[in-house]
């Protein structure tokens, strides 16, 4: 060996020529590395970041890139994702550093039955043995007597007061595609866990047999730990709608043994609250009520009526019984009134009846459909395609099904042409959308000043600008100065004070 | 002397400053933008001051201005989007920072708000809450939730942002709301010895509260609430049996219960102004192409007419009608009469075939409501070169520097576009 020794070192030194970085031997055995964009070459001449600019970004605006390296590492994601919203977020994430928001016209715009009818359906249960119910959840549940079928999409655990029950939690289950019809029965899953839990009785559906007359929808339904609502009432005030808000939870009571479908209870409504405001003219101890609104009577019924409104009239503040004459129009009646002639008082007619409502018991509570928000409806903010008020030119585009919105803080001109040339997908419509929220503290504080002396009273409005009158004095008592003197013809007297003054001062910041 | 200024005086604060939107007969405000000349430093615009002069200064560059109406105004929150794995603060009404934790989420898609009744001993949140029962409910992951309100197509169109949302009245779950429950404890000392034959005895001036203790390693861990009760506005607890020194402290729910008084409930005292711009609304009144780099609120100022305006919007710039006779005028270049020694900034020029139409604003050494220019004067563009004939002066549609500036921003430039709308939020803090 030692006669080839200079043989040895020049092999050595070749090898070491070889392996210095950016050499052929070093990038064979970095290779992985040097695909690594954060760790390859970048000289002028050999630039993997240049090369993909030139390639492939030759478009992009790289004096906005603060980090050409970072962006050439998720380019690859926003390619991938090219026309979707995640590209625009991930392009304005890395040109600008911010999170952007989409918003698609197409869903304002008003449709024909486009509005979404929702109905809850809701079974209640107790747990069996200490179960878990809530291992129901996104599970198919089988009633075990009915064989009825429903996926559970919700479970609530709600507490309960109910007199029929010791258990003081009941889990409320929301189902969708639900299939037969379940009883008063276990239901089981089997999946993840063996569950079971027995269904309960909740009120299912409340019947209008007479929806009765004066109600509005303030007035109260319950029972026994329901909770109803009035949701629609006529012009006379009879219901028309009944919302369950609260299901209540129930045994079925030993009459309704046999019954789970169409067994009515009596629910009770507090007293209707609707009053007919009218004028009434009498003459000759017969009166006229005179309403803008329907009435609602017939000949020879009996209501009552408040008079208000004359001081003169021997009616005024006193509340009659009073029996329909005859009906002259639907605004209109006459009455008789004993002993009072010719004069006129401002009236309320207190024309009220009873409803009859009655409740079953049911397994399985389906809510009253509802839509869910403003879509499809006329009166809502939606708007009609291509229609947007004084700018008739802008709208034709915007509202239509392929266009979007951006929300962004910047002005569409700093960032369409970028938009449209990297991921703008072909025959849309993109519009900006720039929002600029600012927030501002105008909180007040309590100055701490309590002398009336340091703040002058400033009260019309004009003035109180030349003032720059920024604190307000709250005065709660009459003020009087502390030492009032008071000078008369015999000298000068002090007076004591004599009313206590408080002054609050708030400053605003 | 110590002081305080409630939190529900801030709501107060918040809710007449909205209702004096409604006030329409006193109350007419805009909402205006204007500056389309650079700022010296366009990155770092100069703080507005609060001077008369910094009014005028303000009234100078305004471009054009729209209504803000009741409907633009909302009491609003900060927005907590619901996350799995985030432990939120429990309602609590001890606490004197609340209202700057997240005791309420916003869930998604269903935009609906509620309210964390007990957050499972801080534990994370990893179930969504869902439905809209009145009742308070638990989820699995042991949270005590309460579904307060949802938010409307209009409240996210306009009021939700990605900091602050509004809030609504739910009819139905005020209506249901119950005063004075006791849905939580402080377990300020879980003590020791304690055991499983413990009890809790409550003092207090409400009705039907009853709970039983849990206890892990003779310490107390917490309640199982099984009746909230109702109507109490203090109460004591003390625990039975054996054990000593455990304190537990009742949470009461609001006098009038969860839901009832829901702004007060949330401490709404932030209130959100919001006015949209859309594209070249107002036939014009919004030029777009240029730039503005000022926002503000304008009180009652008076139209053409000298009565306070109360148009949906107003242009505040003149409009010269211009045949072109040669060039084409620039964007804020100034533009001189050849007939006298006006000399206005051009706002915007739009080519309205076969002339153009120019809006144009008084220099800041012109600070008259009107502009020397006359029908048959030759104009001609100062940078441009541009030259015209004038054929119509149209007036501004609000008397400049009349009604109260109530509010100025200054911004880096906005640059006005076809195809873009401004949603402007300003948000106050009371």
């Amino acid at each position: 060996m030692s006669n080839y020794l200079k043989f040895i070192y020049f092999v050595e030194a070749y090898y070491k020529f070889l392996e210095q970085p950016t050499y052929p031997s070093e990038v064979l055995q970095n290779a992985r590395e040097y695909a690594d964009v954060e760790k390859t070459i970048n000289t002028s001449n050999v630039s993997l970041v240049e090369s993909f600019f030139k390639n492939y970004g030759y478009e992009l605006p790289r004096n906005l890139i603060v980090n050409n390296t970072t962006f050439v590492k998720h380019f690859r994601d926003i390619y991938k994702t090219k026309g979707s919203e995640q590209a625009a977020k991930l392009l304005f994430r890395v040109l600008y550093g911010e999170d952007i928001d989409f918003t698609y016209p197409s869903e304002r715009i008003l449709k024909p039955s486009d509005g979404e009818w929702v109905k809850y359906f809701t079974l209640k249960v107790l747990p069996v043995n200490n179960s878990n119910v809530f291992n129901l959840l996104n599970t198919r549940i089988t009633g075990k007597t009915s064989k009825a079928t429903a996926k559970v999409k919700d479970i609530l655990k709600l507490q309960t007061n109910s007199p029929y029950f010791t258990e003081n939690f009941v889990y409320e289950l929301y189902l969708e595609d639900v299939r037969g019809q379940f009883v008063k029965e276990t239901l089981v899953s089997s999946y993840p866990v063996i569950t079971e839990a027995n269904t309960i009785y909740q009120i299912g559906y409340v019947k209008i047999l007479n929806g009765g007359k004066g109600y509005t929808l303030d007035n109260k339904v319950n029972h026994e730990g329901s909770i109803c609502k009035i949701s629609k009432v006529d012009d006379e005030g009879s219901i028309k709608l009944i919302d369950i808000i609260d299901s209540g939870t129930y045994t079925l009571p030993a009459s309704f043994a046999n019954a789970s479908h169409n067994s009515f209870f009596l629910v009770n409504t507090d007293d209707p609250l609707k009053k007919i405001q009218g004028n009434v003219v009498l003459a000759n101890n017969i009166a006229i009520f005179s309403s803008s609104v329907h009435h609602g009577l017939n000949r020879k019924d009996t209501t009552s009526l408040d008079f208000y409104g004359n001081v003169s009239s021997p009616l005024n503040l006193t509340t009659s019984t009073i029996t329909i004459l005859k009906v002259l129009d639907d605004t209109r009646f006459t009455f008789y009134v004993p002993g009072v002639s010719n004069t006129s008082v401002s009236a309320n007619l207190i024309y009220t009846t009873k409803a009859s409502l009655y409740a079953t018991f049911d397994i399985l509570k389906v809510t009253n459909g509802f839509y869910v928000k403003e879509k499809g409806q006329p009166s809502s903010s939606y708007v009609i395609q291509g229609f947007l008020p004084n700018t008739p030119d802008t709208s034709v585009l915007y509202y239509q099904p392929h266009s979007y919105v951006i929300k962004s803080s910047r002005s569409v001109n700093k960032w369409r042409g970028i938009v449209k040339s990297t991921i703008h997908p072909a025959g849309t419509e993109v519009f900006g959308d720039v929002v600029l929220e600012t927030v501002n503290d105008n909180k007040i504080s309590d100055t701490g000043k309590s002398e009336i002396s340091d703040y002058l009273s400033v009260t019309a409005d004009n003035v109180s600008d030349e003032f720059s009158a920024d604190s307000i004095s709250i005065s709660l008592a009459p003020t009087l100065p502390r030492n009032y003197s008071k000078t008369t013809s015999s000298g000068t007297v002090t007076l004591p004070i004599t009313a206590d003054h408080v002054n609050i001062v708030f400053g605003y910041l | 002397m110590p002081q305080l200024i409630t939190t529900n005086f801030r709501v107060y604060q918040a809710s007449e400053f909205v209702e004096s939107f409604a006030d329409t007969s006193n109350n007419s405000i805009y909402t205006f933008i204007g500056r389309s000349l650079p700022w010296a430093d366009e990155n770092s615009p100069p703080s507005p001051s609060n001077n008369f002069n910094s009014e005028r200064e303000a009234w100078e560059s305004v471009v054009s201005l729209k209504k803000v109406n009741s409907n633009d105004v909302r009491q609003v929150i900060p927005r907590y989007d619901w996350a799995a794995g985030t432990i939120y603060a429990r309602y609590n009404d001890r606490d004197t920072n609340l209202f700057s934790k997240q005791f309420y989420v916003l869930v998604l898609p269903e935009y609906k708000v509620y309210l964390c009744i007990d957050n499972n001993n801080g534990g994370q949140s990893s179930v969504k809450p869902t439905g809209i029962s009145t009742s308070i409910f638990n989820t699995a992951d042991g949270y005590k939730w309460k579904y307060l309100y949802s938010l409307s197509d209009t409240d996210i169109l306009k009021f939700l942002t990605r900091s602050y949302m509004p809030v609504n009245i739910n009819s139905d779950v005020s209506a249901a709301a119950v005063g004075g429950q006791i849905q939580s404890f402080i377990i300020s000392d879980g003590g020791s010895d304690y055991s499983s034959t413990s009890t809790l005895t409550l003092q207090g001036n409400g009705s039907n509260f009853a709970g039983t203790p849990i206890v892990s390693g003779g310490s107390i861990t917490g309640v199982t609430i099984t009746n909230p009760g109702s109507g109490y506005s203090y109460a004591n607890v003390t625990v039975s049996g054996t054990g000593s020194n455990a304190l537990l402290i009742p949470i009461l729910s609001p006098y009038n219960g969860h839901g009832k008084d829901l702004h007060e409930n949330l401490g709404a005292f932030y209130v959100t102004i919001n006015t949209r711009l859309n594209y070249s609304e107002g036939n014009g009144d919004f030029p777009v192409l240029n730039e503005y780099r000022t926002v503000g609120l304008i009180k009652n100022p008076l139209d053409s007419n000298s009565n306070v305006a109360t148009s949906t919007t107003l242009c505040a710039t003149t409009k010269l009608i211009a045949a072109p006779l040669s060039g084409t005028f620039s964007l804020d270049e100034s533009l001189v009469s050849n007939v006298n020694l006006s000399n206005v900034t051009i706002l915007s020029a739009n080519v309205v075939s076969p002339n153009v139409e120019l809006h144009v604003l008084p220099l800041g050494n012109q600070l008259n409501n009107s502009i020397a220019f006359s029908v048959g004067n030759g104009i001609t563009g100062q940078s441009s070169g541009a030259t015209g004939r004038i054929r119509q002066v149209i007036d501004p549609e609000v008397r400049r520097f009349t009604g109260k500036v109530l509010y100025i921003e200054n911004r880096p430039p906005i640059t006005r576009s076809y195809d873009q709308a401004e949603n402007i939020h300003i948000v106050i803090e009371f």
